[in-house]
């Protein structure tokens, strides 16, 4: 490891992160309430426009959103480098992912698709930025372990992800011919969700889990092994056309996932922490969700080849797009939003102590940024969403409700992440005064 | 003979299993257990901080022309975790469930991520500078 330049106080000043986790929130209510406005018609299709429009705005509106902001906070405290280019680098990934996203989907909801002509620019920008900043701090010889290990192929699967995402758009915006719906559509979800999401939650779970909850860590050969596997069964689907290839690499990658998840659920079991623990509530229903969806995406698969794409199919689709979203995706990242808000919160303001110890007894802690029991609504509001849009895969008449509680869930993330930045700067404020006096 | 990082890892480990321990008892109104639990933990909290890093390690790697930086920044948050742990001896002796509980999540993660620092950067650096002083933790 190279020493040069390391340092151990990397970390980036809070609106960094901040800025991504607080809009979050709203691109997830707008999801809710375009769903809400549609009515039944979005679930009649996984690839109605309108339901294109609501899955953008979760996955990179609420997912992605997170998930970068989340790296920006994450990567320096494992490997003891700040991301290059600081709160420039932030801001520009930011501002094109957030008007990129918003016109993806707007280009959707009005079936305009030149406004993709200004939205793909914008999200190629962002992510482009966003990955040469990564790839520039991961080519210097860094820590980190197995969860560095994991977000490099994390990292590669979201370039694939955007890749296919701009070939799609750019045909929607009538620059090339529209490929057939299956092949570069089903590619890019496989990237950006099997890919992409999964890498990443699997990179970051091997420091958290055994960290916040005290379990046992992952075997080391699996935490090695299972991104690998992942990895090379997404190629393998990307470019190997023959029937059997893609039957084995798509029962590798949901093997991969069942494994994983089961092991995670298995550590979990196994905390020493045994305390009521809201995120661990939320690591087990993501667990559980990403093992039915793997399960799910091989009985779609050989369903479709046994009896071809049948009504029936297209409800999987979209039961199977709500799980992974909506069950895994989406838990796992309202869980660790509900850790890691107060706990930066806290830490920024410990900060701003330094100088006067005398002052820390006065901050407010992590219960007092978010309180348990708003993170208990919070999940139960989530769980009840997601059994809706289940149900509203199935039947239409759940899609009223389904809209209704996904709108709640989200508003009350935007409420308690609000909250906690209010709780952070009255706090702040009372530092600075009893300083200055 | 294990290396500092093996040592120290399972030392943090440990830390973690006995902090376990005393939360269990406070969320179970159990305050005499937890009392009991707590001094383990304390004892041990302080063992590590105090004379592991702070008294043996530290001043070794810094007599060895380690990064100065870093060791500076570990002080400091010590120095945190220590107020921090005062705090919840405070809540303990008064026996209020919900500050001791939101205190000790907010020790518990201040205590990975610096743990996550001195596991992934700070010790493996220690491994290849002072890597004899294994043999007297």
């Amino acid at each position: 490891m190279r020493m040069q330049g390391l340092s151990l106080e990397t970390i980036p000043p809070i609106h960094i992160p901040f800025r991504f986790f607080l809009s979050a929130p709203w691109m997830g209510l707008l999801a809710g309430l375009a769903l809400l406005w549609s009515g039944t018609g979005a679930f009649s299709s996984p690839w109605t426009p309108t339901l294109l429009g609501i899955t953008h705005l979760l996955t990179l509106g609420f997912m992605a959103m997170v998930m970068l902001g989340a790296m920006f906070q994450l990567v320096p405290v494992i490997s003891g480098r700040l991301i290059p280019g600081g709160a420039t680098v932030a801001t520009l990934v930011y501002s094109c992912l957030l008007v990129g996203l918003l016109l993806l989907s707007f280009g959707f909801f009005s079936t305009n698709y030149s406004f993709f002509m200004v939205a793909m620019p914008l999200l190629a920008a962002a992510f482009t930025i966003f990955l040469l900043a990564l790839a520039w701090l991961m080519m210097r010889g860094i820590g980190g372990g197995d969860s560095i290990f994991g977000m490099r192929f994390a990292a590669m699967s979201l370039l694939i992800a955007v890749l296919l995402g701009l070939l799609r758009a750019g045909a929607y915006a009538g620059l090339a011919p529209l490929p057939g719906m299956n092949d570069t559509a089903n590619i890019h979800i496989a990237w950006g969700l099997g890919g992409w999401t999964l890498l990443l939650v699997m990179a970051a779970s091997y420091q958290v889990i055994p960290m916040f909850h005290v379990t046992p860590s992952y075997p080391v050969a699996l935490a090695r092994a299972l991104p690998v596997a992942v990895f090379l069964s997404l190629l393998a689907l990307t470019l190997v056309e023959l029937p059997v290839v893609q039957g084995l690499a798509l029962a590798c990658l949901s093997a991969s996932a069942v494994i994983y998840a089961l092991t995670t659920i298995y550590l979990l079991n196994r905390r020493k922490r045994k305390i009521a623990d809201i995120t661990a509530r939320y690591w087990r229903l993501s667990m559980t969700c990403l093992s039915l969806a793997a399960l799910l995406t091989l009985v779609t698969y050989f369903k479709a080849i046994r009896s071809g794409v049948d009504a029936l199919q297209l409800q999987l689709y979209i039961g199977l797009g709500i799980l992974l979203i909506y069950g895994f995706a989406i838990s796992v990242i309202q869980g660790m939003l509900q850790k890691i808000v107060p706990f930066l919160c806290y830490l920024h303001l410990q900060r701003r102590c330094l100088a006067n110890l005398q002052l820390l007894k006065a901050l407010p802690h992590m219960g007092n940024i978010i309180p348990a029991a708003h993170s208990r609504w919070q999940f139960h509001l989530h769980l009840g969403a997601l059994i809706l849009l289940l149900a509203a895969a199935v039947n239409s008449l759940f899609c009223w409700p389904a809209a209704l509680l996904m709108s709640a869930d989200f508003a009350w993330l935007a409420y308690t992440l609000s909250r906690a930045v209010s709780v952070y700067r009255k706090s702040m404020m009372e530092i600075e005064t009893t300083q200055s006096s | 003979m294990p290396s500092i990082s093996a040592i120290m890892q399972d030392n943090h480990r440990h830390c973690d299993e006995l902090y376990a321990t005393v939360e269990e008892a406070v969320a179970n109104g159990d305050w005499d257990g937890a009392e009991r639990s707590w001094q383990a933990f304390s004892a041990e909290f302080h063992a590590h901080v105090d004379q592991r890093e702070e008294g043996q390690l530290f001043p070794a790697l810094e007599a060895a022309n380690g990064p100065a930086g870093p060791v500076a920044v570990m002080r400091s948050e010590h120095e945190q975790m220590r107020a921090l742990v005062n705090q919840l001896q405070q809540s303990l002796t008064v026996r209020d469930r919900e500050e001791f509980l939101g205190l000790g999540e907010t020790l518990m993660l201040l205590t990975q991520q610096h743990n996550m620092k001195e596991e992934n950067i700070l010790y493996p650096i220690m491994d290849q500078l002072i890597g004899e002083q294994a043999g007297e933790l």
